[in-house]
């Protein structure tokens, strides 16, 4: 299994590890709760090496990444950022990207574990363009930092106000483009900021996000966050059995930029609302046996969609999940049922992020 | 037109070109003032289905560029297109849908609604 660079810091914090996806990473540091209620009123920092990095360079890497892509790259300039999807030409989601434009080069973050894919879809439509694709995940790593006071923490990292930086933009520091990079990242817990940097400088970069006041969180307590705040990840809300407006990524999405792969699919889908399910947020009471990902939703017996990922509230007596269900049954307030072997759970969809006072 | 070395020429054609597209690109070559050129055809990734047809004159043919030289046109193309487009015939066309050329290409399995792109 393959460990972080910040693996012995984690450790020496008194971590718990766990296996996602071949990756070593954190669970849990102290309490799931504690790390869960940091994020939503301060700062936390997390460990993101695990997040796919790929440098492309030549003078087309730009200009077939456009091509590729569903939002408008042409309107980046240095120092932005902004997220794409990659579709095939069914129009389905073969990776969502954030995509970097730097001076020279182009960097783009995958899912994790999947920058080998992206760089193989990448060159299969490479012909006779100046481009070539280096995948830097291990050259580099990623820090995240979530919660209201990741701005402030961020700034105080960076040694510069960066509170008002927009979402993807990014501020490079470092001697090479992406030598140490802070960007705008999605708010989770009320914020977000990544901090890409080389991997000498990580633990450094660690020490002092915890000291300038972040505190240490894991996967378990991120992955309640994600379900709370309807961020679709890639092999569960994300796949190539869905369209990117069913995962509501229309923000990575540009309705008038012209062809790129699967663009006719798409374009008709929104002209036509022919979207047959959508990506919804989801309520369960919290019983013996808590719904899962992949069970069936019904409605009035009849199978209407399925559940993708589930996550317990901390100090709440209710399930939170994410799935998919047929489009006419999408509206908040819907009730609908959690097919289990031991009989149904009852629900009700719901717009993420969730109600703080979540009640069925 | 380009020199082109023996060792670069193919035996059977990639593509096919006719007698009108090829006139149609003597045309515009000579539009162009263009004395010594030949007709890069190409595929890059992109459009709604994936792949796009690529045309453009081009001096001369690149390391490992299959050339075919068809009705006094000399034809370059890279490996990898060659790969999309063998058995292609590439036409010119004027009528009631516009003028422009034309690919019948074998390899396609699908064409997108305007027809500027395709999937293999």
């Amino acid at each position: 299994m393959e460990r972080s660079p910040l693996y012995e810091i984690h450790k020496s914090l008194g971590a718990t590890f766990s296996d996602y996806n071949g990756l070593e990473l954190p669970r849990v540091y102290s309490s799931i709760g504690d790390e869960y209620r940091a994020a939503k009123t301060s700062a936390v920092a997390m460990d993101r090496c695990c997040v796919g990095r790929l440098q492309v360079v030549g003078k087309d890497a730009l200009d077939l990444l456009h091509r590729l892509t569903t939002n408008n790259l042409n309107l980046l300039k240095p120092g932005e950022g902004m997220s794409a999807a990659l579709t095939s030409a069914k129009g389905r989601i073969v990776e969502h990207l954030v995509v970097y434009l730097g001076k020279r080069t182009v960097l783009l973050l995958t899912s994790p574990q999947n920058q080998e894919k992206v760089a193989k879809w990448i060159d299969h439509y490479t012909f006779i363009e100046d481009v070539k694709v280096e995948d830097v995940t291990d050259k580099c790593g990623m820090i995240s930092l979530y919660g209201p006071l990741a701005p402030k923490v961020a700034s105080e990292i960076a040694g510069q106000d960066i509170r008002q930086l927009p979402l993807h933009h990014y501020v490079s520091l470092g001697s090479d483009e992406w030598d140490l990079c802070f960007t705008r990242a999605e708010a989770i817990g009320g914020d977000g900021f990544h901090i890409i940097a080389n991997r000498q400088s990580l633990q450094e970069l660690w020490r002092t996000a915890l000291k300038v006041g972040a505190r240490p969180m894991g996967e378990a307590a991120f992955e309640i966050l994600r379900v709370e705040y309807g961020i679709p990840v890639y092999g569960k809300e994300l796949s190539e059995a869905v369209n990117p407006l069913e995962a509501h990524l229309n923000d990575s999405v540009s309705f008038n930029k012209g062809c790129y792969i699967g663009q006719e699919v798409i374009a008709r889908l929104n002209t036509y609302k022919k979207v047959q399910k959508y990506l919804v947020g989801l309520l369960f009471l919290l019983l013996e046996q808590a719904p899962r990902p992949g069970s069936k939703l019904e409605i009035d017996g009849q199978e209407v969609g399925f559940l993708t990922s589930v996550a317990q509230k901390p100090g709440f007596q209710v399930t939170m999940a994410l799935g998919y269900i047929r489009a006419k049954y999408a509206s908040p307030g819907t009730g609908v049922c959690a097919v289990e072997d031991a009989g149904k759970i009852e629900g009700k969809v719901v717009a993420p992020p969730f109600p703080i006072a979540a009640e069925i | 037109m380009a020199a082109t070395s023996k060792e670069a020429m193919v035996k059977g054609p990639i593509i096919n070109i006719t007698e009108r597209a090829a006139s149609k690109i003597k045309e515009f070559a000579a539009q162009e003032k263009v004395e010594e050129y030949g007709l890069r055809v190409g595929v890059m990734g992109g459009g709604c289905s994936g792949l796009l047809y690529k045309l453009a004159l081009d001096k001369g043919p690149r390391q490992d560029d299959r050339v075919v030289e068809q009705h006094g046109v000399k034809i370059f193309i890279d490996l990898k297109s060659a790969i999309y487009l063998t058995g292609t015939t590439l036409d010119y066309t004027e009528g009631l849908n516009g003028k422009g050329f034309t690919f019948q290409n074998p390899n396609a399995s699908t064409t997108c609604g305007c027809g500027t792109s395709f999937s293999a």
